[in-house]
């Protein structure tokens, strides 16, 4: 595997000229929306690697390297050796969509040496544990899922999925990474501390919350906020809730991405299912790092040969937010274990996809740190 | 700026470095930290203490919920002391009640304490709860307490405790019910069967004999008619005390032996009976008890009771036999005249048999058209001419024949068939008139003989009124025959019905008078136009009525109160010239006619 990185920023254009191996058959690309959206620099990649299979999403900041950037274009080429890549993209019209969307990828991309499916997905308009149960639902053991939700800075109002040069609301682009020559590791972690009382969901749809023991939901979050619910959703992601399914040992963190004044309701990435129990989580700077280092180890463990050749860390806006100047201390952190020879890329998301540990069903995650480390023989 | 950080360059800066372009970008960097740190901080502290507060508040609810369950809760720790407890009640066998003792010995006095020790042990040991329940004595009464140990966390115990005093005496109580006849607290019909039973395995097992004897007041129902059934109940109980004094007295058997079977009838057993004779000692104190006057209220009452006899073996191998053949024993007594006792005889086993099939059939009796009306001529003395007939019910049973009116007639009163069998009387009464007049007869007056229940049934006279508006016969010609007995019993409703019968024409005769229990007050409240003289008084006319005068006496008073006098069962030439030369007005017997069926009696009837 051969991989080569470049950035572009708004004030110093590309950071070495495009062009160096341009036989490479994948490229992911992780941008601020207001580039993504402009069309001008993937006509750009386009033109210079057009054979190659390009997928890549809008932002709430990129990784590269051991540094996090805002408004920046990252943009990772790798050549394979003997893997094999293909791609697949569904478009879907609302969240009720999202399961038939899921299994329509796997369908599209299923095959016999399939070993791992990596996917990208419209951060606002989809149910992602839908989603994730639907590309998973047929799959064979053995192959690994992971991905995220595209993000839009803090500001939770579009998010764009790239296919080709195509990028559009709405559409969930994946890859799927062929032979026994790939190797996968995934690991996910969170590092929030649940507190405060246990709350009974009395009122939910899907991912839509409307009320806890019988209270508004929403009235809560701006108790806790207090001048903060201005910032609402963004300012939302300091207190995720910890949802613990009864079919689920471990609780799962649910994020918020919208809410409706309106309506009174907030809208979770996530299943928020009526008559299960949730708690308020809170921040704490040393279980974050911690968290990412964790994932680090889970999917460094997972890669059943070699060191890491590339990571793709996506991890969650709430984290960011949180961390603010101190948010790569967590790419660092993955840095210490993963070692100096990988090439590291990823984003702030609205929702990771990864199973907790390589043996476990893969789910929909929030405030973690999801990492896939890629490994070819 | 931050103020902690330009107090800090203040402090460790020379004052011309903070001019010096190329820090602005660190400080603006670390001035951008410490001002989201305080607002992380300050958003952190309010999510504390709001939590806090609901926590708090979740509590008291809580707390609240805890203290008004009626429930005691102690936690124990592994050493057995008491970490907190409610305080909702003061068991008594709580020790201590200040917060400074918590030992488990401190706690509860120590026969408690051992209890909770050992499910304490258990608790610990198995991590699964432990129910238990114990008592503690509370001055002449216990108290009974429910305890629940259920493990918490890795070393704690949480104990239960509940007040089940109430619960376990109306256990206590249902139990007794169960067994026992709440009225009198003598044991029941169910708890007797299950002590003969036991005594018959005992007495087989040692080669004795043992009876049951079953008691039944005679005239019970007289009296809980007419005084009411609080009269009825307080005598019960008193007769329940006497058998129980009665036995107490004799070394025959023990006070638990006596059952109240039901109704008015008790029960007695005799579980070792060297000889049948033996019980015939106690059974005059019995009687005598029973026979001695009672106060009930400001009324006093004597009452006699018939006793039956059943003795195992020979009369019966289980409870349900010798019970069943005691009162057949009791029916007897009550046939020959109460007050008396009679032993089970195989006879008697056949007597009830046929009884039995006497119930059977007269349940079918109606249906199968088994019951025949004969008509006995009533002739006036004056002109010996025809002027009533008295329909009479004969029953012919498939099987027995014709049985008598006297043998059927309580039997179906007792069943209640009384009331359809009286109602079939009058319609085909009615029906015969109708038919002989269409036939061309001059038309005569039939009379029915109708049970005090017909009186006593408020529907009588609805179902009287109904069958004269749909038969248009002449009320005229139907009389109505009571006798003195049925005039006893609910003595508002029997006089309402007489009243609704005297106001639709119909003439009422006082049936077999002079036998009964009527006085003369009675005879002036009821609306009687006949009065008939009982057979008996008829038939002694020869020997005695010369002397004492007893049948014209009565004759003079019935016309004094204005009505009709009938002589009943005249058979002689000599009765009828005695009858007729003491102003006798009607006659009726074997000396005209014995009863005929309505095919042979149309001979007596003249053609218009």
């Amino acid at each position: 595997m051969h991989t080569v990185q470049n950035r572009w920023q708004p004030e110093h254009g590309w950071l070495w000229p495009l062009g160096e191996r341009n036989r490479s058959q994948l490229l992911l690309v992780f941008a601020a929306k207001r580039l993504l959206a402009e069309g001008e620099l993937l006509r750009q990649i386009r033109e210079t690697y057009p054979s190659a299979l390009i997928i890549g999403c809008s932002t709430a900041g990129e990784i590269m390297g051991r540094r996090v950037y805002d408004d920046t274009l990252c943009l990772t080429a790798i050549e394979f050796e003997k893997t094999r890549v293909k791609g697949a993209r569904v478009r879907v019209e609302d969240a009720a969509e999202s399961h038939a969307a899921g299994r329509e990828l796997a369908r599209q991309l299923a095959a016999d040496d399939l070993k791992h499916l990596f996917v990208l997905s419209d951060g606002l308009h989809i149910n992602g544990s839908e989603l994730v149960r639907g590309v998973t639902e047929h799959l064979p053991p053995g192959v690994t899922v992971s991905g995220g939700l595209s993000g839009d800075g803090d500001r939770f109002e579009q998010t764009l999925v790239a296919w080709g040069d195509e990028i559009r609301e709405r559409q969930i682009s994946a890859i799927g990474l062929y032979g026994e020559h790939i190797s996968v590791g995934c690991g996910s972690l969170g590092g929030w501390d649940s507190f405060g009382p246990e709350r009974l969901i009395t009122r939910a749809s899907g991912n839509v919350l409307y009320e806890l023991d019988g209270q508004s939901a929403l009235d809560l979050y701006k108790t806790y906020l207090g001048e903060h619910a201005m910032g609402l959703p963004a300012t939302g992601l300091l207190f995720p809730l910890s949802l613990r399914l009864p079919e689920n040992e471990k609780p799962i963190v649910r994020t918020i991405l919208a809410v409706d004044e309106k309506e009174q309701s907030m809208t979770f990435a996530g299943d928020i299912p009526q008559g299960c129990y949730v708690r308020l989580m809170k921040a704490n700077f040393d279980r974050l790092v911690d968290g990412a280092l964790g994932a680090a180890e889970t999917a460094g463990h997972g890669l059943r040969q070699g060191a890491p050749e590339l990571a793709i860390l996506i991890s969650c806006v709430g984290r960011k937010l949180i961390l603010k100047q101190r948010v790569e201390e967590e790419v660092e952190a993955v840095h210490e274990v993963l070692g100096d020879q990988a090439v590291y890329t990823g984003f702030y998301s609205y929702g990771e996809i990864s199973p907790f540990t390589p043996d476990a069903r893969c789910e929909l995650h929030n405030q973690t740190m999801t990492i896939t480390a890629l490994s070819e023989r | 700026m931050h103020k902690l950080l330009t107090r800090q360059l203040r402090r460790h800066l020379p004052p011309e470095w903070l001019e010096k372009p190329e820090l602005r970008g660190l400080l603006e960097a670390i001035d951008t930290a410490y001002a989201q740190h305080d607002q992380d901080r300050t958003l952190l502290e309010r999510a504390m203490d709001l939590s806090s507060g609901e926590l708090t508040s979740a509590n008291k609810s809580l707390k609240l919920i805890l203290d008004s369950i009626p429930d005691d809760i102690y936690e124990f720790n592994a050493d057995k002391h008491v970490r907190h407890r409610t305080l909702n009640n003061h068991p008594p066998f709580m020790l201590c009640h200040s917060a400074g003792c918590s030992g488990l010995y401190e706690v509860f006095v120590q026969d408690v304490a051992e209890q909770y020790d050992s499910a304490l042990i258990e608790v610990l040991r198995s991590r699964e709860p432990v129910e238990f329940e114990f008592s503690f004595p509370d001055g002449d009464t216990n108290l009974y307490y429910e305890a629940r140990l259920v493990p918490v966390q890795h070393d704690r115990v949480l104990a239960l405790t509940r007040d089940i005093t109430k619960r376990k005496l109306s256990e206590e109580q249902i139990a007794w019910l169960a067994y026992h006849d709440s009225l009198t607290g003598l044991p029941n019909k169910r708890l007797f069967r299950e002590r003969v039973d036991q005594a018959i395995i005992n007495a087989r097992r040692h080669d004795r004999k043992l009876a049951v004897l079953v008691l039944d007041l005679d005239g019970f129902k007289l009296i809980n008619d007419t005084m009411g059934h609080p009269v009825g109940d307080l005598l019960l109980k008193e007769i329940a005390r006497r058998l129980l004094e009665c036995l107490r007295s004799s070394d025959l058997t023990e006070a638990q032996h006596v059952a109240r079977l039901g109704g008015d009838e008790f029960t007695i057993l005799f579980d070792d009976v060297e000889q049948v004779a033996h019980i015939s000692r106690i059974l005059p104190c019995i009687t005598s008890t029973i026979a001695r006057p009672l106060l009930l209220g400001d009324q006093e009452l004597v009452i006699s009771s018939s006793m039956g006899i059943a003795v195992y073996p020979q009369d019966g191998e289980d409870a349900d036999q010798l019970i069943k053949n005691a009162d057949a024993a009791m029916y007897h007594a009550k046939e020959l005249g109460k007050n008396n006792f009679q032993f089970f005889t195989e006879q008697l086993n056949k007597v009830s048999m046929e009884r039995l099939l006497l119930e059977t059939g007269l349940r079918r009796a109606l249906e199968k058209g088994e019951f025949e009306l004969y008509y006995q001529p009533q002739i006036d003395l004056a002109s010996e001419r025809l002027i009533g007939l008295e329909a009479l019910l004969r029953w012919k049973h498939p099987e027995l024949g014709g049985v008598s009116p006297n043998v059927f007639i309580p039997i179906a009163e007792e069943s209640g068939q009384i009331i359809r069998i009286g109602e079939w009387v009058i319609s085909r009464a009615i029906e015969q008139s109708l038919a002989w007049q269409s036939e061309g007869y001059e038309p005569v007056r039939i009379s029915v003989n109708l049970s005090g229940k017909h009186l006593q049934n408020h529907e009588f006279t609805d179902y009287l009124v109904e069958l004269l508006e749909t038969t248009g016969i002449d009320t005229d010609l139907l009389g109505i025959e009571i006798t003195e007995s049925s005039l006893l019993f609910n003595r508002e409703q029997t006089l309402l019905t007489l009243g609704d019968i005297k106001a639709m024409n119909i003439k009422l005769s006082m049936d077999d008078f002079g036998t009964g229990y009527s006085s003369l007050g009675y005879l002036k409240q009821f609306p009687i136009d006949v009065l008939k003289i009982d057979r008996s008084f008829i038939q002694d006319i020869q020997v005695r009525d010369a002397e004492t005068g007893l049948v014209k006496t009565i004759i003079d008073m019935g016309h004094v109160l204005g009505m009709e006098v009938v002589a009943e069962g005249v058979e002689t030439r000599e009765q009828l010239e005695y009858l007729k030369k003491h102003g006798c007005d009607a006659v009726q017997g074997f000396f005209f006619s014995r009863p005929l069926p309505a095919a042979e009696i149309v001979n007596l009837l003249h053609k218009v």
